[in-house]
């Protein structure tokens, strides 16, 4: 078939499927209020969530080293935290927990070392070298202090939900300079030790390198693995007003300068997988933090709330456009259209193609109009940059694509094999659970580790991912191109896999005598 | 020229739920026959024999099992676009959507036949619904479907005609305009029909050759009109009307061979003069008769005698 006449056919059945769309103007009705109540019932359902496990959180940990005292800070405590240190042979942990609106919090797995204090605030919270008795002592902290309890190594205090800061006082002398430069790491260069299961479920050691640039003020860099593929959620900057010397090629020498300042900032997945380890040059002691959140089960980087939302944006475009296109065959089989098609040189996918298109457009106009203003006003677009934009439509594009080719899929099924529509529901219910409508799949890591990170290479649930990670936190999207080519690939593969299914059924139907039946 | 040649062809259907795994059932079986370009053809023979099916696998909605097909010498499995091109079937399994007007039904259908809209409105001036343009389908009676399914059949300049029951709902003054106008078109395009149809007085119309199909599918005959009239065991019908119920022996003294439908009763006369002897018997017991007519055989008693499973003894 010339390209001019399909050209013409599709548009022309585009035109037709819109007229039948808008003839029925109830449906029409009724898929929009549908939506509308989904809005709706996730906003209440996300937000509710939202609030018992507060996931929005992001920190600050600031080390300082003061004289002979390592000083650190935590900022906007609005989550759990672990926080493990390590010396020698011997772990301890603390845990502090923060809960929204409950404004308490607990401490417990007190370090036995007596050369550490805990300071909240400037407050002494923890100094083994001053006798504690109970909780007394402590129930002035902030005026919310109700419980401490370091006979059973766990307290419990009620806080305001004001900025803290924690300090952890070593009072052992500490020599970090080798903890970011030296000849052993190389001159001018920074290193960290990272475990992250972001990569790799196991604890990962990763070399952190700050480059030259690291003596710019307010530069954030990027913490890569060995591959240079980036750590996510991960950045670290340095505060440069407390960096020692610097020149043209970065920063030397500044543990003899002291206090610099590491901004450890982290939006971590289900745990805050990052560890700063610095070990004690003399001693060869390590004192490492581990900063996490255990009761954030859901495993996103950004709220429920709009993590489910984004997941009614996408089914809004792309359910309905699947479902009124798997539902092509048998209403046009059954109205004859399917045989005036075949002995006309028209292929029936041009059929499910324009209705597909039809479809989209449809909902498309749907979405813009009852979807994207409120989503703005609720704030889910808080990350959205119009620079992404672009990015944005090509993942869109290519989800679309996707979609597409599932619908002619199960299509292909629908010409021999009739009444497959409970089948196409339970796939396009599969796609809302693999796409995170219903919840995001990180939330089952803990029954079935790794498998959120293995359904990726589904195109669709790739492309949701990133349009979260864009659209809600404002994700850098520098690396884009990799997904994108991962989206591509495999919707190609699965492309020619429907096309061949599709061509082999087409000549079955015909043989079999089941194409213009329904 | 040939227009179209149906060689040995056969067509099996599965009968069971699991088609791939069950049974086969023959539909059409080694089925060959040859129309010459300008033939009008009519398939015709009993209930389940085949026709539609035939049809079809010559429109190339079905695929044969056996056997080749050749339209315009373009032979549908290797080269069925360009054997596409030359027919139209009309079907009544081609239904519309009812929310649509004509004109938008029109304009879908002109574009998959990559002709313009405005090319049928001769036609739909002719059947006397052109004013009905901006009126949706839900308003148009069946009658009224059936002139667009026609129209969509004209409006791609076919040269053959592949036609399944047309007019079976037409009143009779739409079925004598749309006959009309088939055979204006047939003149002036020199088109080639083939058609099922169960009405004997549109076969009777259209077409000069007759495909008689037997149960399973068979070919029984390819005969032409004439040849077919001839082949009825009967030269006259007597219908007759009764007005008071007559028992079967009673009717049996008018004329030996009848069939009776209710107050209806046909009589078959060989010749004239058995017409004459029924006409008089009738006349003696008009207390009886309400009315009565006589006529020749046509199309319609070759289809009676389908109808009563006899076509195997013509």
């Amino acid at each position: 078939m010339k390209p001019s006449r399909y050209l013409r056919i599709v548009s022309s059945s585009v035109i037709r499927n819109i007229q039948i769309d808008l003839k029925y103007k109830f449906l029409l009705m009724t898929d929009v209020t549908w939506l509308i109540i989904d809005i709706f019932a996730f906003t209440l359902l996300g937000g509710m969530v939202d609030s018992a496990t507060d996931v929005t959180y992001s920190m600050d940990v600031n080390v300082d080293v003061v004289g002979n005292q390592l000083h650190i800070y935590i900022y906007d405590v609005q989550n759990d935290y672990f926080l493990y240190s390590t010396t020698g042979n011997q772990t301890h942990i603390w845990l502090m927990e923060h809960k929204s609106g409950g404004e308490y919090g607990r401490m417990e797995g007190v370090p036995e070392n007596p050369d550490l204090n805990i300071l909240i605030d400037g407050h002494t919270v923890l100094n083994h070298s001053i006798p504690v008795e109970g909780a007394g002592d402590f129930l002035h902290f902030n005026g919310k202090l109700l419980e401490f309890d370091l006979e059973n190594g766990s307290e419990f205090l009620n806080s305001s939900r004001a900025e803290h800061r924690v300090e952890i006082v070593y009072r052992h002398e500490k020599d970090s300079s080798n903890i970011y430069k030296g000849t052993y790491f190389g001159f001018d260069s920074f290193y960290y030790m990272v475990n992250s299961s972001l990569l790799n479920p196991a604890p990962l050691v990763l070399d952190v390198t700050i480059d030259s640039l690291m003596g710019e003020e307010g530069v954030v860099f990027k913490i890569t693995d060995g591959m240079d593929n980036p750590l996510p959620n991960v950045t670290i900057y340095i505060d440069a007003n407390r960096v020692g010397v610097t020149n043209d090629h970065g920063i030397f020498q500044w543990e003899d300068n002291g206090n610099p300042v590491i901004h450890f900032r982290h939006k971590g997945k289900h745990e805050v997988w990052a560890k700063l380890k610095m070990e004690e040059k003399e001693e060869m002691k390590t004192a490492s933090f581990l900063i996490s959140s255990p009761k954030n089960r859901l495993g996103i980087d950004y709220n429920l709330k709009n993590f489910l939302l984004v997941g009614v944006l996408f089914w809004a475009f792309f359910g309905k456009a699947y479902e009124d296109t798997v539902n092509t065959i048998p209403e046009e089989a059954s109205r004859g259209t399917i045989g005036f098609l075949v002995t006309n040189n028209v292929n029936i996918s041009t059929l499910l193609l324009s209705r597909n298109i039809a479809s989209s457009i449809k909902t498309f106009v749907i979405t813009m109009i009852f979807i994207v203003p409120p989503f703005f006003l609720l704030g889910v677009f808080a990350g959205f940059h119009l620079s992404t934009l672009p990015l944005l439509l090509i993942v869109f594009a290519l989800m679309w694509f996707f979609m597409l080719v599932i619908s002619l899929l199960i299509s292909s099924l629908n010409i021999v094999f009739k009444k497959i529509t409970p089948a196409a529901q339970m796939l396009l219910y599969a796609l809302k659970v693999l796409t995170g409508y219903y919840f995001p799949l990180e939330a089952l890591d803990e029954y079935a580790p790794g498998l959120s990170d293995e359904i990726k290479f589904i195109p669709l649930v790739k492309g949701a991912y990133f349009i979260r990670d864009v659209i809600i936190i404002g994700k850098d999207v520098s690396n884009a191109w990799t997904p994108i080519r991962e989206m591509l690939q495999w919707t190609l593969v699965l492309a020619v896999i429907t096309f061949i299914i599709y061509k082999f059924l087409e000549h079955k139907s015909q043989r079999w005598g089941t194409l213009e039946f329904y | 020229m040939k227009a179209l040649e149906v060689d040995r062809i056969s067509k099996d259907f599965y009968t069971t739920e699991f088609f791939f795994l069950g049974a086969k059932k023959r539909v059409l079986n080694n089925i060959s026959f040859t129309i010459e370009k300008g033939q009008n053809v009519a398939i015709i023979g009993p209930n389940g024999c085949g026709k539609t099916t035939l049809l079809k696998t010559i429109s190339t909605i079905y695929l044969p099992d056996e056997g080749t097909i050749r339209v315009f010498g373009n032979d549908i499995f290797h080269h069925p676009e360009q054997a596409r091109r030359a027919f139209s079937f009309v079907s009544p399994a081609l239904n519309f959507q009812n929310k649509l007007t004509l004109r938008q039904t029109m304009k879908f259908f002109g574009s998959v036949v990559g002709k313009r809209p405005e090319y049928i409105i001769p036609f739909l001036k002719r059947m006397g619904i052109l004013h009905m343009m901006d009126t949706r389908l839900e308003g148009f009676s069946e009658g009224q479907k059936a002139m667009v399914r026609l129209a969509i059949g004209f409006i791609k300049e076919p040269r053959i005609l592949l036609l399944d029951e047309v007019v079976a709902n037409l009143d009779v003054e739409r079925k004598e305009r749309i006959i009309n106008f088939i055979l204006e078109q047939d003149e002036l395009q020199d088109l080639t029909i083939l058609m099922v149809d169960h009405d004997p007085t549109v076969v009777d119309r259209l077409c000069d050759k007759i495909i008689i199909l037997d149960k399973g599918g068979v070919l029984y005959k390819i005969v032409s009109v004439k040849e077919l009239l001839a082949m009825v065991p009967y030269r006259f019908n007597v219908n007759v009307s009764l007005k008071k119920d007559m028992s079967d022996r009673q009717l049996a003294q008018i004329g030996k061979d009848f069939r009776r439908y209710g107050n209806s009763v046909r009589y078959f006369a060989h010749d004239e003069g058995e017409v004459d002897t029924i006409i008089r018997e009738l006349l003696k017991r008009s207390r009886f008769v309400l009315e009565f007519s006589t006529s020749g055989v046509s199309l319609k008693d070759v289809y009676f005698w389908m109808m009563e499973g006899k076509l195997g003894k013509f």
